[in-house]
């Protein structure tokens, strides 16, 4: 999680991925912070994901983008 | 254009005679409504304003965007009342909110949920309201319809003050400009709190089509599912919506809006390099890049995809809108490539004025023009140029040099991606024209030899004092090259 968390950081250094837990829902990351976060993890993990995965129950929080990130990982 | 109305409530009120099965509105949850549908809620709706809240012609009332088909219902109702709806965002802050109250003086605030001591209709109450044969007289062209308040990113925001006659001009500016067809329909992910997505919509009732919300981009697959669902044959798009959809889809934005009639893109210049994608990939659709703002919204259209090489060029003026170009004192001059002027616009779709503000009003309002501080002209091909901002020329030793000219000139050189030029402080010439230069990758690029190219290619007294490489141009968070970091730095 630790190495997830730095990541996010990285690209939305405001957001408090720490704690949230309806980043999407409520606005805390928009569009563009999507749009960063998708190329950090791609590129960090080595993993390509597609758009029907980008929905608001797989960014609203950190521990959601690390499963989303193990979901792709298991189907590569 | 050739229609007997006078307001947008008379097209409303004419489609729901005579279509009234026809799709009017949908949205990202579900919701849709067909023209009899729509305005038997309105009028619902604005029954209870009137009885249950005592809301009355001419006065204000807020309207909290939540991107649902309830808000556009809301301002439909308001408008039948005859009271002046206000947007705010659906993310407004809650000091947002009572400024833009207090400023107002709004009776009602209309939203999802009530907000502190503020009078509220829920929507939930409105969608509730019965049914009503109650009449209601149909708004007057010249009496106020919406303030639509900018975001306000430095200082205090302002509150631009709209007629009904303003809307239908605003509507006929798109519905011409984008050769809109019978029975069109737009999707909108851009919010309807903000004077593009809502004139969009504006269009679409004018045109007797549809309009369907979806709450921004980011989920894909839900904009490509309200795409299938309703039939989309257009989008209307900010250019870094267009963006996030192209990357986040990783190209199946293409095999989406493939069929598609056409894709308007506003709010903000088009960079080159979006330009040429979507021309690149969609080359069956029709593409148009628009010119306005919210004190005079579409008054130039460019259809990109037919003129998509002439850098600058925003298009040709809207059916409603006049252009001329001024000088610093706001008189008339004829403006050229080379003295360009400061663009202003005519027309019944400007705006009546900022909101208790006649200073303001009278500093950009001029004998009916919305000035602004675009430096342009207009070509011997009859089409509009934008070449800089008056805030971006640079002044050098009393010559006044655009940017725009010197980055064409540069742009044109192989080997180069991209440039800005801007002004550095010289104690003694004032400024100094600055280049910096991205080259693209790989590109076997000669300095000595791009330098000789710009002595052959510029006037002597527009020649960058210096040329500086960098690997990338700063941008702000919109996407719009920040020439004021470039300004500041090394």
């Amino acid at each position: 999680m630790q190495e997830l968390l730095e990541q996010l950081k990285s690209c939305c250094p405001t957001v408090d991925f720490e704690h949230g837990e309806r980043l999407w829902t409520d606005r805390a990351i928009d569009s563009m912070d999507v749009l960063n976060i998708v190329a950090a993890l791609e590129d960090h993990y080595g993993i390509s994901i597609e758009y029907d995965l980008l929905t608001p129950e797989h960014f609203d929080s950190a521990a959601a983008m690390l499963a989303l990130v193990m979901q792709v990982k298991g189907q590569a | 254009m050739n229609h007997p109305f006078k307001t947008l409530h008379d097209a409303f009120a004419f489609h729901t005679a005579h279509t009234p099965d026809a799709r009017f509105f949908a949205d990202a949850r579900g919701a849709c409504f067909s023209y009899g549908a729509a305005m038997a809620r309105a009028r619902a709706a604005a029954a209870a304003l009137r009885r249950g809240y005592g809301v009355r012609p001419g006065e204000r009332v807020l309207v909290k965007c939540d991107q649902s088909a309830e808000y556009l219902l809301a301002l439909l109702a308001c408008g039948l009342l005859g009271a002046v709806y206000v947007p705010v965002e659906q993310n407004a802050s809650a000091d947002r909110l009572r400024e833009i109250a207090a400023d107002t003086e709004s009776v009602l605030l209309i939203a999802d949920a009530p907000f502190g001591d503020m009078p509220c209709a829920t929507y939930a109450a409105l969608a509730a309201a019965p049914d009503t044969e109650e009449a209601f007289a149909p708004p007057a062209p010249a009496t106020l319809s919406e303030i639509l308040y900018t975001t306000g990113t430095t200082g205090k925001s302002k509150g631009i003050a709209m007629t009904h006659a303003a809307d239908l001009a605003l509507a006929e500016n798109i519905c011409d400009g984008v050769a809109m067809r019978p029975g069109s329909t737009e999707l909108i992910p851009l919010a309807m709190s903000h004077s593009h997505g809502l004139r969009t919509f504006y269009a679409a009732l004018l045109n007797g089509g549809a309009a369907v919300l979806s709450d921004g981009v980011m989920n894909v697959r839900g904009f490509f599912g309200l795409m299938e669902a309703f039939g989309v044959t257009a989008l209307d798009l900010s250019p870094s919506a267009a963006q996030i959809l192209i990357r986040l889809s990783k190209g199946a934005f293409w095999q989406a809006a493939k069929d598609l009639d056409y894709i308007e893109i506003g709010t903000a210049a088009l960079p080159e390099e979006l330009k040429a994608q979507l021309t690149g990939h969609l080359p069956g659709v029709r593409l148009y890049n628009t010119y306005g703002s919210t004190e005079s919204g579409r008054s130039c259209i460019l259809e990109f995809s037919a003129h998509g090489d002439k850098k600058h060029c925003i298009g040709r003026p809207s059916v409603n809108a006049e252009i001329v170009f001024t000088d610093d004192a706001r008189r008339p001059v004829a403006a050229t490539p080379e003295q360009p002027g400061l663009l202003a616009s005519r027309g019944p779709m400007n705006m009546r004025g900022y909101w208790n503000n006649p200073e303001l009003t009278d500093s950009v309002l001029i004998d009916g023009f919305v000035c602004t501080n675009d430096l342009g002209y207009i070509g011997g091909d009859g089409l509009v140029y934008v070449v800089g901002r008056r805030d971006d020329v640079i002044n050098y030793n009393g010559l006044k040099i655009a940017p725009g000219e010197i980055e064409e000139t540069a742009e044109r050189y192989p080997g180069v991606s991209e440039c800005a030029c801007v002004g550095k402080a010289d104690a003694v010439a004032g400024q100094l024209p600055w280049l910096y230069v991205v080259r693209e990758p790989d590109a076997d690029f000669d300095p000595a030899a791009f330098t000789a190219y710009l002595q052959a290619h510029l006037d002597g007294s527009k020649l960058p004092k210096a040329v500086k490489y960098v690997d990338a141009l700063p941008r702000t968070y919109n996407g719009k090259l920040d020439r004021k970091r470039l300004t500041a730095g090394d």
